[in-house]
């Protein structure tokens, strides 16, 4: 699974999610008099900030540095020519060496198989990024990787160019692509699909029924009576003023307080949570608002 | 050929609509994807401070503590006192002298904390007469551990006696100096002159790295830092405690050197030291047993 796949997926969940219950937040009507109120949300992230981020190569396409009439040496070191690309194409921040693949569409033919849709193509682009995922798979799985590949789309073979992506998107890669030049972008790119079984997947694990929890008394001796339950995104739950304790029934569950909370008190619990990445890294903060106030 | 270096960004349209696929998938092969190499946090934040103040909480003890307070001009004013602690009769006693400047030596406070959850304080200032002065040290600090136990031994409010508890405001995971941590903020029970503390734990040892303090309810910047380097941490009885805290009081931009020597109290420091009706007959680094024993 392509982790910065997810990483958008939950963003756009998590968007939406927030958008919503920010609406319902203002729309609620203040707390009743001599109650309080208690609120919980609870959002569910791939992986926090601070883990490392996938490997990325840059695949690109320098013919435009090139001069008219002049092609290189087939073995001719192109890194040169990348880093000036990569700087006029503002692609930043600049790949290390070792992640920056460069490919010219100059040269004899790259494939004897002709381009269907219109012969008069060729298959630079298709070709180099086979080329490269052969070398990478060499030293890895391309499971998670990150490609870009910056060219020029309109003299490349749009079939054999997607059907190249097919095969690394089915391998776990992530696939970009940069378009430079004035031509218009292959169709098949904007349909390539990743393999259904990972989105499903991540869908199933980070779209489930909103937990439930409980608001338990928080004595410091003997054991705690629950008072109310509620539903995480749900509305607020009241309760009576005094020291509370919130379970989220998670696994594990999550304990959070114990709150003091006065008569005309809403608190309000919003909980982050990163149940398969970093199952440790789970957060939560209470906010009190006072309706005096 | 184009040389543009218009961009035309293609960016993954298609991740947009993933969300609307079927979900027929086992949920098993996202533990494959992920791995996670962590394990959920047993303990709630609560009882994560519980068990740093448990760590540093060590009953029969003393400790010898110079502060070196520099001001923005420069200037240096040091001060030396002693904290002692023993359980006396099931009651905490705990016992603050000066020691140094001079002027002041001798200056004692005594805190009792019965076990009927009343507390009791003496102080006792040795040349009466004397022109005000203020304390440079905290009787109140949680790297001291004399902030947790003196929480909350009045009945709150709803006649409930929360003896040393906290509200618990927020927990997040951190790293500090490469080390995870718990960053956590608390408020106490009873209100103490400022709203609250946003404390580091350290994961594996529940050892107090830094605390943050804040003023007011509404102060998104704290008024003091307090750090505690990992590398001046002593064991002592199985207990991981600071021998040097930065204190950064950003109120006054003064910081605040304190080097603390913790350990065991001496068995031959009698209790009487800490009964109210005697602790000021002696200096407690003159400890003269037997003028006390009299």
């Amino acid at each position: 699974m392509n982790r910065s796949l997810a990483t958008v997926v939950i963003a756009s969940i998590c968007a939406a999610c927030a958008a919503g219950i920010g609406d319902a937040l203002n729309e609620l009507p203040p707390v009743r008099p001599g109650a309080s109120e208690i609120q919980v949300e609870v959002y569910r992230g791939v992986m926090p900030a601070s883990l490392p981020t996938p490997s990325q190569h840059l695949l690109i396409d320098v013919t435009p540095l090139l001069e008219p009439g002049d092609p290189p040496d087939a073995d001719a070191d192109l890194s040169p020519l990348a880093k000036r690309m990569v700087t006029r194409l503002e692609l930043a921040p600049e790949p290390e060496p070792s992640k920056l693949h460069a490919f010219t569409r100059t040269g004899g033919p790259t494939d004897a198989t002709t381009c269907e849709s219109d012969p008069s193509r060729e298959s630079f682009a298709s070709a180099a990024l086979e080329t490269l995922a052969t070398n990478l798979r060499s030293g890895s799985t391309l499971d998670g990787m990150r490609l870009t590949l910056a060219t020029d789309f309109s003299v490349e073979c749009a079939e054999r160019l997607c059907e190249s992506a097919a095969r690394l998107i089915d391998e776990g890669a992530w696939l970009d692509f940069v378009q430079f030049g004035s031509g218009p972008v292959p169709t098949c790119i904007g349909k390539l699909r990743p393999t259904p079984r990972e989105p499903a997947s991540l869908g199933a694990a980070f779209a489930p029924s909103p937990p439930t929890f409980r608001i338990e008394t928080a004595l410091p001796a003997g054991a705690p009576r629950t008072l109310a339950r509620g539903t995480a995104q749900g509305p607020p739950i009241e309760v009576g003023p005094g020291y509370r304790t919130v379970v989220v029934e998670l696994n594990p569950e999550e304990r959070i307080g114990p709150v003091r909370l006065v008569p005309g008190q809403r608190a309000r619990i919003r909980l982050m949570d990163f149940p398969l990445s970093a199952p440790d890294q789970r957060q939560w903060q209470i906010e009190v608002e006072n309706a005096a106030q | 050929m184009p040389r543009s270096s218009k961009l035309q960004i293609v960016c993954a349209a298609w991740l947009g609509v993933v969300c609307g696929l079927a979900a027929s998938s086992e949920a098993a092969e996202l533990t494959e994807i992920f791995q996670p190499t962590t394990k959920p946090n047993t303990l709630s934040a609560d009882q994560v401070v519980d068990r740093a103040f448990a760590n540093l909480f060590v009953p029969d003890f003393m400790m010898s503590i110079e502060t070196v307070r520099t001001n923005p001009a420069g200037q240096r004013e040091r001060a030396v006192f002693r904290v002692l602690r023993r359980v006396v009769n099931g009651s905490l006693r705990i016992l603050t002298e000066s020691l140094e400047p001079e002027s002041i030596a001798g200056t004692r406070v005594l805190q009792v904390e019965r076990p009927d959850g009343i507390e009791q304080t003496y102080a006792f200032v040795r040349s009466l007469g004397r022109e005000p002065f203020e304390t440079t040290y905290r009787l109140a600090d949680p790297f001291l551990c004399t902030w947790f136990e003196q929480e909350g031994i009045a009945p709150t409010e709803a006649g409930v006696d929360f003896g040393g508890r906290h509200e618990v405001l927020a927990r997040r995971p951190d790293e500090v100096s490469g080390e995870r941590v718990q960053r956590i903020t608390v408020r106490p029970m009873i209100a103490r002159g400022y709203d609250r503390i946003e404390l580091v734990i350290a994961d594996r040892d529940f050892a107090i790295l830094e605390y943050l303090h804040y003023v007011g309810a509404s102060d998104l910047e704290p008024s003091l830092i307090a750090r505690a380097d990992r590398k001046d941490m002593i064991t002592l009885d199985g207990h991981v405690l600071p021998s040097m805290i930065r204190y950064e009081d950003r109120l006054s931009r003064d910081v605040i050197l304190v080097t603390i020597e913790h350990a065991q109290l001496p068995p031959e420091i009698p209790n009487i030291l800490f009964e109210p009706r005697s602790f000021h007959r002696a200096r407690t680094d003159r400890v003269p047993a037997a003028d006390l024993e009299q």
